[in-house]
């Protein structure tokens, strides 16, 4: 298995810059996910990687082999690279059986036909297709079709594998299976994978870490739960899951050096202690991340950081759980508390934020 | 390279394609392939069009003392000259419009309704385009004059009424003729675009509520505008070059078009005015490429991927008792545009003249004079050999010169578009005069001319338009996840080219051979000047026989060209249809 | 009656072959054994697959063993060719067939030709024709008209050219085209000159339809879509046998086109080219001619021509177009038929 290196590397389209000076290694083994809204240059990134798109600047290498240079103008052709690659649309050959399209890549490396079969016999069982090798390809469910462009890409075990939004097209159900058996054949093979998707929930789930992209740069790389809790910018915090976010301003730095350090912050009616890496002076102003599933209703807990009040505005159940909208003085919160809780808009209640669990970025 | 376009037919296409692969490596060795190209492609069109120019600003052809003047141009802008190309405009603006609607609705019926017998009408209703104009204009001659025209008298014996009914001889004539090619042409065109359209597309605008015939206007129609824009054009340039129907009918009702006065320029002048002839041809190339920028304009920025690795099943529409109706409107063409000519043709080959159905004149010896010709039989191998290596070697030059055009944002590919553009707008007599001066004019140890070579050279360079047509409106339609997956997987440029686009674009492909190839029998400006002993080609053999007052045998050999078609059709739908199957 | 004939044509036949016999002499010896040893001849025509044309190759081919191509091309595609090979120094061809105006035009434009050198048989050309230093006739295309039996009556068939300008032709009669170069345009020009200028002004106020395929127009008359169809060349209705069309040779006499055999600049077989030619004027080559409906160029032929031919073979000629004339022909014609 091999490393992907990728230095300083921009792509520039006349005058639009779609990947601007991104830096990444992606360790061999490593599943690493390219996250971020569309036209956040992620897929072009991943499409620099596989060589369909020409770097502007910068290196790119794959193992120990630069195959992006345009200083030294290095362009590897993307058949050189050794790559397995999953489509957002599948893109399974509709002229072809499942065998054809899996046994290509081993068919256009001239493999004897004793290998070839072999290999595409294990690869359609790993994805559990092994029944519909002589079905014609656009005869399949978009699951089916998705693990014949799983079982392609894996077939001629690729040093590395490329993923573009591979499960966007499949309904909620069979996307989280899918991730989740994905995931495992990963783990199991060793492949270093890199995923490109703007599901959050998917990124998470499936990633050892996450790079999130904005505008071509990357904002923030992390393991799934550094980047959840503890996000560098407003950009990052605000991309994963649907925060309530304050407006506070800095009013002391607890004395224990810590880490993350701790500060005491006032907002618009309230006031309490949000943790953050970032060095903030007093009197800085800040924004206070609180997630909905830390939010509950209060007072239980003397220790709890930050308490509000405010009027319920609207109540939804959703089964497992119900999520209420509250007006309060620092403005509008929603979190979520236990579905049988009454909670009817109109009632006046407290909340507070569970202890370490509001996180202060800077605005912007 | 043009070893490279013509070595490909017959050797296996990878060991190439490892060659290629290797030369498609990094921006320098791409750039010395498109140069390649370019410089194939300027050979084919470029070279012999520079012989042109200078022709229509010398006095004299070239060879032959004279002076640089621009009388040749100013004769063309005259009175008389406008009224010329008003004609022209006219008779193939109405045949062009005319004929994409038949077409375009053919194409429907054929490929999304479930009329009974489609695959056969499907092979029908593109015969007409197969068979020599100037037989079905014989037969044309025979069935609408006024005088003792069939028609006219079995509609002056049903009314009573003593006016005939129809008149071949005038400008409807010459366009009805005309629709005749082009209604197949353009449906060869059609029905592959329908084909190859995600009917998801059609089905999304049925659930948003649209009708049928909305869903047809707002979506189909809109979806297959590359493929349908550009059979329009070339279908329309081909009209403005149209000869045989503007001669034959046109004539009488003294009816002149560009191509006529070109003709007359050339060969019924006292001195052949070659001048004039080319000046002409030049001005109508300019204003063929006002078109061609203006479908460039028409299809820039605008995807129509409509194939996608997502797969799809074709679909028909179930049309009730109304595909009869659809069922008879395709009977009633066939009759109306085989049946009647054809018909009038086979009855009369088996008698000794058309158009005197005696007992005592019925008679064999057409076909043995035909079958028992030495000469038919070598012009057939001669002109066989040459379809087969021209039909392949251009669409694989198309296949190329499409793929580069339609597929990469490589610098210099609009040239190059443009390039495999320009035999198309020259009117065949007067380029096949350029291909004349062009080969002969070579340095001396080059020796095309003279040779079969020079046929087969002009044969590639006249098909290219087509086949680059064809094979991009098939490109347009592929999504380009299809070819880039295939590249990342492993798999060479080339062998991408040939096993994924062409492969899932082979129906065009398909469509687009049997056009050249049957372009190429048919061919005659360029095989008469170009041919020498012993590579006499079909075209050449039957303008001899006509000239001879052999019409008769003409339409034999018309006939027998016509079953080849069958065949070949029959054989291509098959495979079609066992592709469509696994689909 | 026929005994008489017979003995005709065998005088003529005698004549013929003993001017042969004499006009063989050393020299000739020599250019048929350099022709054999050339073993080759290409001819540029204007024939396009006529059997007769090729029947006399055939018989040359038996005779001297010597192998003939031919390339038929339409008459400015013939020209064209020469001319850019001659120019462009590939001389690919030995000899040509062309009508004497398109001679005099390579003569005008350019140096196409060379001397052809004495050929023994064209001794024995009958008049008015006559070689040059560069040009051998070789056969002759007459034109009259042609009528539809059936459509005109025996006594209403025209005698005369005059007869076309019957008020009771007008609008029913087809024509090759006479305005551009062609059949057409050399019946105009000839009964221009014999018949005077208010001949052509009348009949075109008899309002001829144009056509420009004299083959398939020859057909239309004898279908009845008009009951004349100017000119007819002889030769053209000579495989129209069983239909019910006639070819009327007009008192006047017929218009006529000339072929001439030239021989090519630098041929490369320019002695079997020679031989071709003398060949040509064999009286049994241009009996094939003459019973094809042709005006034999030598003596002895049109004798022994089928009885159906003879009157074709032994027509009153009127007259042919010449090159010096043409451009003004061309333009009177266009005049008189806008």
């Amino acid at each position: 298995m091999a490393e992907v290196l990728l230095e300083n590397v921009s792509r520039t389209f006349g005058g639009f810059t779609a990947v601007d000076d991104v830096d990444l290694r992606v360790a061999a083994g490593e599943f690493v996910t390219l996250l971020g809204p569309s036209g956040c240059g992620k897929t072009t990134t991943l499409r620099m990687v596989a060589g369909l798109e020409e770097t502007t600047g910068g290196r790119i290498s794959i193992g120990r082999r630069v195959v992006s240079e345009p200083a030294r103008n290095i362009h590897l052709a993307p058949d050189r690279r050794q790559l397995g690659m999953v489509f957002q649309s599948y893109a399974i050959w509709p002229h072809m059986r499942v065998f054809d399209n899996v046994a290509y890549p081993l068919q256009v490396r001239r493999r004897p036909a004793a290998e070839i079969r072999e290999r595409v016999e294990r690869a359609l069982r790993l994805v559990e297709m092994e029944r519909f090798a002589d079905r014609p390809a656009p005869a399949l469910s978009g699951g089916q079709q998705q693990r014949v462009a799983i079982a392609r890409a894996m077939v001629f075990e690729p040093e590395v594998l490329l993923l573009d939004e591979p499960l966007s097209n499949l309904d909620a159900r069979l996307r989280t299976q899918m991730g989740d058996e994905f995931r495992s054949l990963q783990k199991r093979l060793g492949i270093t994978t890199l995923y490109v998707t703007h599901d959050q929930d998917e990124a998470m789930a499936l990633s050892d870490r996450i790079v999130v992209m904005r505008g071509g740069r990357i904002l923030q790389i992390g393991a799934p739960t550094e980047i959840y809790q503890r996000p560098n910018s407003e950009a990052v915090a605000s991309f994963l899951g649907a925060p309530n976010l304050l407006d506070a301003t800095v009013t002391g730095i607890e004395a224990t050096p810590s880490d993350p350090s701790r500060f005491t912050v006032q907002g618009d009616g309230w006031q309490g202690v949000a943790c953050g890496n970032q060095p903030f002076a007093c009197g800085q102003s800040v924004r206070v991340l609180a997630r909905p599933e830390d939010l509950r209703i209060g007072p239980i807990a003397s220790d709890a950081d930050a308490t509000w009040r405010g009027e319920v505005i609207a109540s939804v159940f959703r089964g497992a759980r119900r999520s209420l909208r509250l007006r309060t003085s620092a403005g509008e919160l929603h979190f979520e508390v236990p579905a049988l809780t009454e909670a009817r808009v109109g009632d006046m209640m407290q909340i507070e934020a569970a202890r370490s669990s509001l996180w202060a970025v800077a605005p912007g | 390279m043009s070893t490279l376009s013509s070595n490909e037919i017959t050797h296996p296409p990878m060991r190439w394609g490892i060659r290629f692969a290797r030369l498609m490596e990094g921006k320098a060795p791409r750039r010395l392939a498109l140069a390649a190209l370019a410089l194939l492609l300027a050979f084919l069109s470029l070279y012999p069009l520079s012989m042109l120019l200078y022709g229509s600003l010398h006095t004299t052809p070239p060879g032959m003392a004279g002076t640089f003047n621009l009388s040749g141009y100013i004769q063309v802008f005259t009175w008389p000259t406008a009224v010329v190309f008003a004609n022209t405009v006219g008779i193939s603006l109405l045949k062009t419009v005319f004929s994409l609607l038949l077409a375009v609705l053919f194409g429907w019926i054929i490929s999304r309704t479930d009329t009974p017998m489609r695959g056969s009408l499907e092979v029908l209703i593109t015969l007409p385009f197969f068979v020599p104009p100037i037989l079905t204009a014989m037969a044309w001659g025979m069935l609408g004059n006024p005088q003792v025209g069939v028609i006219n008298l079995a509609w002056q014996w049903l009314s009573g009424s003593e006016t005939p009914l129809v008149n071949v001889y005038s400008y409807a004539g010459v366009v009805w003729h005309m629709l005749q090619y082009s209604t197949p042409f353009l449906f060869l065109f059609v029905v592959e675009a329908f084909r190859a359209m995600d009917p998801a597309l059609e089905e999304a605008s049925r659930m948003c509520g649209a009708s049928q015939w909305r869903t047809f206007r707002r979506v189909t129609l809109p979806l297959m505008l590359p493929a349908v824009i550009t059979a329009f054009l070339l279908s329309f340039i081909r009209g403005l070059e149209s000869f045989e129907s503007p001669l034959f009918f046109g004539t009488p009702a003294k009816i002149e078009v560009v191509t006529t006065a070109i003709y007359n320029s050339i060969h019924h002048q006292s001195i052949p005015n070659y001048q004039f002839a080319s000046a002409l041809s030049f001005v109508i190339m300019g204003l063929m490429f006002l078109l061609v920028i203006w479908q460039w304009h028409l299809l820039r920025g605008r995807s129509f991927q409509t194939v996608t690795g997502k797969g799809y099943s074709p679909r028909v529409i179930k049309l009730g008792p109304w595909r009869w109706l659809t069922f008879a409107v395709c009977v009633l063409f066939f009759i109306i545009s085989v049946v009647l000519p054809i018909g009038q043709l086979l009855l009369g080959s088996f008698f000794q003249f058309f158009g005197f159905y005696q007992w005592d004149m019925l008679t064999l010896d057409h076909y043995r004079s035909v079958l028992g010709n030495d000469e038919v039989w070598r012009a057939f191998r001669n002109t066989f050999l040459l379809g087969f290596g021209g039909a392949s070697a251009t669409m694989v030059l198309g296949s190329i010169v499409a793929y580069v055009s339609t597929r990469t944002r490589w610098s210099g590919r609009q040239l190059i578009d443009v390039l495999a553009w320009l035999p198309w707008m020259m009117p065949g007599m007067v380029l096949a005069v350029g291909f004349l001066w062009g080969f002969a004019f070579l340095p001396g140890a080059i020796t095309i001319y003279g040779t079969i070579w020079a046929l087969l050279i002009a044969y590639v360079a006249l098909g290219t338009p087509v086949s680059v047509r064809v094979m991009s409106a098939a490109y347009h339609q592929l999504s380009f996840d299809l070819e880039e997956c295939s590249r990342v997987h492993g798999a060479s440029w080339w062998q991408t080219l040939w096993r994924i686009l062409i492969a899932l674009a082979w129906p065009s492909f398909a469509v687009g051979w049997v056009l050249t190839f049957f372009g190429i029998m048919r061919e005659l400006s360029a095989s008469v000047l170009l041919y020498s002993v012993g590579s006499e080609v079909l075209s050449v053999v039957l303008l001899r026989m006509w000239e001879n007052g052999q019409a008769e045998a003409v339409s034999v050999v018309g006939l027998m060209m016509m079953l080849l078609v069958f065949l070949f059709r029959w054989v291509q739908l098959r495979l079609i249809k066992r592709y469509v199957s696994t689909l | 009656m026929s005994r008489v004939l017979k003995w005709i044509v065998c005088a003529g036949w005698l004549v013929g072959s003993s001017a042969t016999v004499s006009a063989q002499s050393a020299d000739w010896t020599a250019v048929v054994d350099a022709a054999k040893k050339e073993g080759k001849v290409v001819v540029y025509s204007m024939a396009l697959g006529a059997p007769y044309y090729a029947a006399v190759l055939k018989s040359f081919e038996a005779k001297y063993g010597i192998k003939v191509e031919s390339l038929d091309l339409r008459a400015s595609e013939l020209a064209e060719r020469v001319r850019t090979e001659q120019a462009a120094g590939r001389f690919l061809g030995d000899t040509e067939i062309i009508t004497t105006t398109m001679i005099e035009e390579q003569l005008k434009t350019g140096d196409y030709v060379q001397k052809v050198g004495d050929i023994p048989n064209a001794a024995n050309l009958r008049e008015p024709f006559k070689t040059s230093d560069v040009s051998v006739p070789a056969y002759v295309q007459p034109m009259g008209i042609l009528i539809n039996t059936r459509l005109v009556k025996p006594e209403e068939e025209p005698k005369s050219w005059n007869d076309l300008n019957d008020p009771k032709w007008k609008g029913k009669i087809l024509s090759d085209d006479m305005r551009p170069l062609g059949s057409g345009n050399t019946m105009f020009a000839v009964l221009q000159k014999k018949m005077g200028a208010p001949f052509n002004e009348q009949l075109a106020e008899q309002k001829p339809v144009f056509s420009r395929d004299m083959r398939n127009d020859a057909r239309r008359v004898a279908r009845g879509e008009y009951p004349i169809y100017v000119p007819q060349v002889f030769a053209f209705a000579s495989d129209l046998k069983g239909l019910p069309v006639k070819v009327v040779i007009p008192q006047e006499g017929a218009p006529y086109a000339q072929m001439e055999f030239a021989l090519l600049k630098n041929a490369a077989h320019p002695n079997a080219a020679r031989l071709l030619i003398n060949h040509f004027l064999e009286i049994d080559s241009q009996l094939l001619y003459a019973n094809a409906w042709m005006l034999p160029v030598v003596k002895g032929a049109a004798e022994r021509a089928n009885d159906d031919a003879k009157a074709f073979a032994n027509a009153k000629l009127m007259g042919m177009a010449t090159l010096a004339e043409r451009p003004a022909m061309m333009e009177l014609a266009r005049k008189l038929y806008q």
